[in-house]
């Protein structure tokens, strides 16, 4: 709730005298001190003596009848405290979430296009999800524009009137007509520096943000970030996100959160040796992936076990050891990983980062003569994907970076990008990125055994976005 | 989404239950008793005034302010409301175990609601319906603990005490109607002035301002806060009086 001082509706009562003699009542100054007493001793203050029953009406209620009776009101709209799911026209399918499938659909009265993620029930022995009230607690909390717009919570009619078949819900999001997987994956979408500036821009403030809310995201990733028609990045799918605990709370033992979060080529070397008192740092990780991938185009590490995408990320950012993270020793994987045979662990291996980022970092469409690389973002870059969390930024340092305040600065936002994009193009991208391609199998993975997440295969579900891979 | 959860005074007059028949001595009774079994039920079940127990109360609060009593079983809609607070609050307790803690505290509600577990889930969607999904709820507690600070001319004892005898009217406030008349912050100035009151401490009084609390809340005069105590208070009266709180019997 807003903490908004002093409603009107408060005020106005609170002048017309809702109990006569209260306004003239004194605060009781003496004779308190068995009130303080009982106050300080805490709990409900008791009488001990029980017996009269006070009059009352005495009425039985058989809750089956009224709930049945509630739910025949309901579908006739006679109780208007939830839109019904029928406001929206569903147009088409196009993605299967955590807990339901994903649709695109059009407000009958607006016309405004929005994503209804369905909610499903029908496994569910504890009654709504309590992922997705995670999920719905948390974007209520989260209004910001570079964060996934909730707009309300639908239900749909029940078919049959009984108290066991529960109502569907829908969550109802502003639909977006890409993700920047899609995006990158499209080689016609040609984009220049400051379009890649401005999408970071966009994804940092978000995430600082999130961070700032106490908010982990804990699946970072391109098919995660959503641009809307006006050129906007959202961060998406808060199907994993969690809230967490300052990390300086008085000496208190941290809790320990589940590890098998985070989509495998996006995780960051902690998670991937068992890290269970993580921070936000994850998240900062993810964002390095992503910003690599504004010039590769694809996503950098794509291992296929946590043990080769160790072995990635070794090659790439140099060998992880207590020279470069003090701490490494002290994961708990970390001698399992390092004892095996086939090294998880490779020592020896040098920081190619930037060496292999210069090279990509060239815009097919600047004459080569005015190549030139961008230090700044490269420095940036270094620092996001630092193998020891406590190197690398914050969120909200990150957006204070060097980098976003050299020309080019970022823009408001990337309408231009998006009015490249031919209308076929456009039309072919609609149902297939935004909001699509959101299986997290990786939850149904067991442990000692990670299956890889969208993995080279042919048989892509349905409707699912697929990441392309180079 | 945001949604106006405060109501005016008149409407506690008006309300589903009073509506339908109730009187509004009844009509409080009955939200005390729920209010009681989300409290007692939660204890058992190891759950904190805050924030689960606190959030627990203010949906049940809310509910009735949109159902009435007569229609909506109030240990059901109590049991309900501690449920889906539990999960919001990352706490989550099964249905099965809150319901057989209700059960071992109030045999009476066995016999009642055979299909206990059942009609706790059926109700969870009224409730979802109810609350519009608007699931996150301002305790007072937060806004107390800011003012831990704000009284340099207080002895530490002073303001610790004070405080904690706040922190208890507070968690009693749960039992009366002030969440759904009142916001999270205004309790808590209203219920740390009453400790003060009730322990004799005069706050200095900074610049010109009327009342401690003018800094936050300029336009609050001291009639309403008074009232706000009031509301609390009478519960202690009420609990003596009509001793319905006891622990063995619910109806």
């Amino acid at each position: 709730m807003s903490s908004q001082p002093y409603t009107a509706g408060l005020h106005q009562s609170s002048t017309q005298s809702h109990r006569q003699a209260a306004p003239k009542r004194p605060l009781p100054q003496t004779g308190v001190n068995e009130l303080a007493k009982r106050a300080l001793i805490g709990g409900t203050p008791n009488t001990p003596n029980g017996g009269a029953t006070p009059n009352q009406a005495n009425f039985e209620i058989d809750v089956k009848q009224q709930l049945l009776n509630y739910q025949k009101l309901f579908d006739q709209s006679l109780y208007p405290y939830i839109n019904d799911v029928s406001a929206y026209e569903k147009l088409s399918k196009i993605g299967q979430g955590t807990f339901g499938e994903v649709f695109k659909a059009r407000c009958k009265t607006t016309g405004r296009m929005v994503a209804l993620k369905k909610i499903l029930m029908e496994n569910e022995k504890e009654g709504f999800p309590i992922t997705a009230l995670r999920e719905v607690k948390m974007l209520e909390q989260l209004k910001h524009q570079n964060i996934t717009d909730l707009i309300e919570v639908c239900s749909a009619k029940s078919n049959s009137a009984t108290t066991k078949d529960r109502t569907t819900f829908y969550l109802v999001f502003a639909f977006c007509e890409h993700d920047l997987a899609g995006l990158l994956s499209n080689p016609k979408v040609r984009m220049s520096l400051v379009h890649i500036k401005t999408m970071m821009k966009h994804l940092i403030t978000g995430l600082n943000k999130l961070h700032r809310s106490r908010i982990l995201h804990r699946d970072m990733k391109a098919a995660n970030v959503l641009i809307s028609r006006e050129g906007v990045l959202k961060l998406a799918d808060f199907g994993l996100a969690r809230p967490f605990v300052h990390r300086d709370t008085s000496g208190a033992p941290r809790p320990l959160y589940t590890n098998r979060v985070v989509t495998l080529w996006y995780r960051p070397p902690e998670l991937l040796l068992g890290d269970r008192q993580y921070s936000t740092k994850i998240d900062v990780w993810g964002a390095g992936c992503i910003m690599a991938e504004m010039w590769t185009r694809q996503p950098i590490m794509q291992g296929d076990t946590e043990q080769k995408q160790l072995q990635l990320i070794s090659a790439l950012c140099g060998s992880i050891n207590t020279q470069v993270w003090p701490n490494c020793e002290k994961m708990p994987l970390w001698n399992a990983m390092s004892q095996e045979p086939n090294s998880a662990l490779p020592q020896g291996k040098a920081r190619v980062l930037k060496h292999k980022m210069r090279a990509l970092m060239k815009f097919d469409n600047v004459p080569e003569s005015k190549q030139a690389t961008d230090e700044d973002a490269m420095n940036l870059l270094e620092v996001l994907l630092a193998i020891d969390p406590d190197k690398r930024p914050s969120a909200d340092e990150a957006e204070d970076d060097n980098w976003f305040f050299k020309e080019p600065t970022p823009r408001p936002n990337v309408g231009d990008l998006m009015d490249t994009i031919p209308t076929s193009q456009f039309e072919y991208t609609v149902g297939k990125g935004a909001h699509a391609g959101r299986g997290r199998h990786h939850n149904q993975q067991r442990p000692g055994h990670p299956a890889p997440r969208q993995q080279v295969s042919n048989a892509i579900p349905a409707g699912q976005y697929r990441d392309t891979i180079f | 989404m945001m949604v106006d959860w405060i109501w005016s005074l008149d409407s506690l007059k008006a309300t589903p239950s009073i509506q339908a028949g109730l009187t509004k001595e009844q009509e409080l009774l009955y939200r005390r008793e729920g209010i009681k079994l989300i409290s007692e039920i939660g204890n058992a079940l190891n759950c904190k005034p805050r924030p689960t127990i606190g959030v627990a109360a203010v949906y049940f609060h809310r509910f009735y302010m949109l159902h009435s009593f007569q229609k909506f079983s109030r240990e059901v809609t109590a049991i309900c409301c501690l449920f889906l607070a539990g999960k919001v609050e990352d706490f989550p307790k099964k249905c099965k175990d809150v319901c057989q803690a209700a059960v071992t505290h109030y045999p009476d509600i066995y016999v009642k609601y055979q299909n206990l577990v059942d009609d706790v889930m059926g109700t969870e969607r009224v409730l979802l319906h109810s609350l519009k999904f608007d699931l996150q709820v301002g305790l007072p507690y937060d806004a107390l603990l800011e003012y831990k600070t704000m009284f340099p001319d207080m002895s530490r004892e002073q303001i610790t005490d004070a405080v904690q005898i706040a922190w208890t009217f507070i968690n009693d406030s749960i039992y009366t109607t002030l969440c759904v008349t009142t916001e999270p912050q205004m309790i808590a100035i209203a219920l740390l002035h009453l400790a003060f009151t009730v322990k004799g401490y005069k706050p200095v009084q900074q610049n010109m301002d009327p009342c401690w609390w003018s800094a936050d809340v300029s336009n609050w005069p001291q009639e309403s806060v008074d009232k706000a105590c009031h509301l609390v208070l009478d519960f202690y009266a009420a609990t003596k009086e009509q001793p319905v709180l006891n622990d063995k019997r619910l109806s």
